[in-house]
């Protein structure tokens, strides 16, 4: 028991630091970045020209329809046949901003479509335009919806960046087989990877529980028109 | 300002939802927009706002094409019929809104925007609620704010649709007196729809009545009241019995039995008579003119109803205040002292017949009508 405990403290720091500076920095720039594609994506789909909505209709379908280990394999090691050489990190920024784009497409396309066809027309009428529209009394209405379902894809990417390991980005999850590697204690050292996910998806949690009790301030969610 | 409407189409699918409106709104007037579900009346309101395109015609503000001119350039202010808040700002910011979005240049001081919102607030008498947020309100109050918000943008015309339709009866009747009340201060051009016939004629200057996508008749509450020109207009705005009947030799027979209820003049064949339930009188029997059976009484507020059956035809009669209220089973004389003749083919345009009452003495219609006049049993 005590042999568990010191190896767990000692493999602690090197763990938490590729946390910081792989994990983390990964999970909260490809989710950024896939929620910009996301959101483009979904008025594209909804409002853009049929040849474009074409183009980003195939693009979740790609997306959506092949395995994001194999998308990532693709980005790493097929492209530079291709003459595209990237670093690793690099592409796993890439490839997981795709995948965030393409699943919260579909979330904010049904949140932004969820809002009633009067607040448009509301927002028409007293002198909006159909940016000002969108941007100040569809888009804050739909957040409200899409939050629950967005978090569920933020907290889901945490766990995949560990799918990052496999082309060498030296991330948590890498960074415990490396110590696997020398100690030979797989059971105590993936037990410890387990628990630092689970805390790093149980601070999201309560995130989103505040900030759907923030945005829950002026009304509930099964009032439909107001 | 004025509103021209000329020559509105507009189909939905195959659907004709209105077919070549023509109709010019006064300055300062307001106008109603009365007919049933699926008259049109709607789509008219929103073709002027610019939330709808017309197939064909044109929409003049003050003598000024608009029909390509986007909703926000229109400075139309629209109320919802459910009233379509911003539910994530609170009743101030709702009110303030339209003002805040404003170019640059145009955008009134930060300070001016709250003093115009309280100011308007405080008109529809919701200045206590500023801080609330729409869904903590009660239906009459958000629509209202509502209101506030559609004044704020100081629209050239104000367009309500169904405003009061969500509402119960009480708050209806309440906001309504208050709207006519507040169009006669700001006297800004209003139209607004409505099914509610009650409420068209209370409120409004002018009403337009629809149906089929088409303007039956446009007039003063009194005038379309009073004298309907089409059989619809008739039936949508009051109670009213239907009577088939057919005239003949100057005489109005029930189709069903031939029994005469009066006279008629200018025309001949299958009619319709319009007689309007309070335009029935309720006479002691008379052996000679076959007597008419009390069916039902009942009494609504202070209004006595009675059914009445006359000659296998069931007419509804609204007892005078204060008169004899007739038993069940009773024997009565119907007469009948005014209504209107719709003959069943006549040209679009022409006007209906006057009905011509029997002499109170007996079955001979007050005026001479020829031979015809013998009295039946």
């Amino acid at each position: 028991m005590l042999h568990w405990l010191t190896l767990m403290a000692d493999s602690l720091p090197s763990l938490l630091w590729a946390a910081l500076a792989f994990t983390v920095p990964l999970t909260l720039a490809s989710f950024a970045l896939g929620l910009v594609v996301g959101l483009m994506t979904a008025v594209i789909r909804l409002f853009g020209p049929p040849p474009l909505a074409a183009i980003v209709r195939f693009y979740v379908w790609i997306i959506r329809g092949t395995p994001l280990l194999v998308q990532l394999f693709l980005i790493f090691y097929g492209l530079p046949s291709a003459g595209i050489v990237l670093d690793a990190f690099p592409a796993a920024l890439i490839g997981f901003t795709l995948s965030v784009g393409a699943y919260t497409s579909e979330i904010i396309r049904a949140a932004i479509g969820s809002v009633p066809k009067g607040q448009w027309e509301a927002a028409y009428s007293i002198g909006m335009s159909w940016t000002q529209a969108m941007r100040r009394t569809v888009l804050p209405q739909a957040l409200r919806v899409a939050v629950p379902p967005l978090s569920n894809s933020f907290i889901s990417l945490v766990k995949d960046t560990s799918l990052a390991a496999a082309i060498t980005v030296p991330e948590l999850f890498q960074a415990a087989q490396r110590i696997v590697a020398t100690t030979y204690e797989p059971l105590i050292l993936y037990v410890e990877v387990a628990l630092i996910y689970l805390v790093l998806s149980s601070v999201l949690s309560a995130m989103q529980v505040r900030l759907e009790r923030r945005l829950a301030r002026y009304g509930g969610f099964l009032e439909a028109r107001s | 300002m004025t509103i021209d409407i000329q020559g509105i189409s507009k189909r939905f699918g195959t659907y004709a939802a209105l077919q070549d409106i023509n109709l010019r709104v006064g300055a300062g007037e307001l106008v109603a927009l009365l007919g049933p579900s699926g008259s049109g009346k709607t789509t008219l309101l929103r073709i002027i706002a610019g939330l709808e395109t017309a197939d064909s015609g044109t929409v003049l503000f003050e003598g000024e094409e608009t029909l390509n001119r986007h909703p926000r350039d229109r400075r139309v202010g629209f109320v919802f019929q459910h009233y379509a808040l911003f539910r994530h700002m609170t009743v101030f910011n709702n009110v303030a809104f339209g003002l805040q979005v404003r170019p640059r240049g145009q955008r009134p001081p930060k300070a001016e925007i709250a003093e115009r919102v309280h100011r308007l607030l405080k008109l529809v008498q919701l200045d206590w609620l500023a801080d609330r947020y729409p869904n903590q309100l009660s239906g009459g109050q958000r629509q209202r704010v509502a209101l506030a918000r559609a004044l704020a943008i100081e629209p050239r015309v104000l367009l309500l649709d169904e405003p009061f339709g969500a509402l119960d009866a009480k708050v209806r009747k309440e906001l309504r007196r208050w709207l006519r009340h507040l169009h006669e201060e700001m006297g800004i051009t209003s139209v607004f729809v409505t099914h509610d016939q009650e409420e068209a004629l209370e409120l409004a200057d002018r009403v337009v009545v629809m149906s089929q996508g088409r303007i039956e008749q446009v007039g003063t509450p009194g005038t379309v009241y009073r004298t309907p020109s089409t059989g619809f207009v008739y039936e949508f705005l009051g109670d009213v019995n239907r009577v088939e009947c057919r005239v003949e030799s100057g005489q109005v027979l029930l189709e069903a039995g031939g029994t005469p209820l009066g006279g008629a003049a200018d025309h001949a064949g299958p009619a319709i008579l319009y007689v309007r339930p309070h335009d029935i009188e309720l006479l002691p029997p008379d052996e000679r003119l076959g007597a008419a059976t009390v069916r039902l009484v009942h009494e609504v507020g202070p209004v006595t109803r009675a059914e009445v059956e006359y000659a296998g035809t069931l007419f509804e009669v609204v007892l005078p205040e204060g008169g004899r209220v007739p038993a069940q089973g009773e024997l009565v004389r119907l007469s009948i002292r005014r209504g209107m003749l719709f003959p069943r083919e006549r040209d679009p345009g022409e006007p209906p017949r006057p009905f011509l009452p029997f002499r109170s003495g007996g079955p001979t219609p007050a005026v001479n009508l020829g031979p015809h006049t013998a009295g039946m049993g």
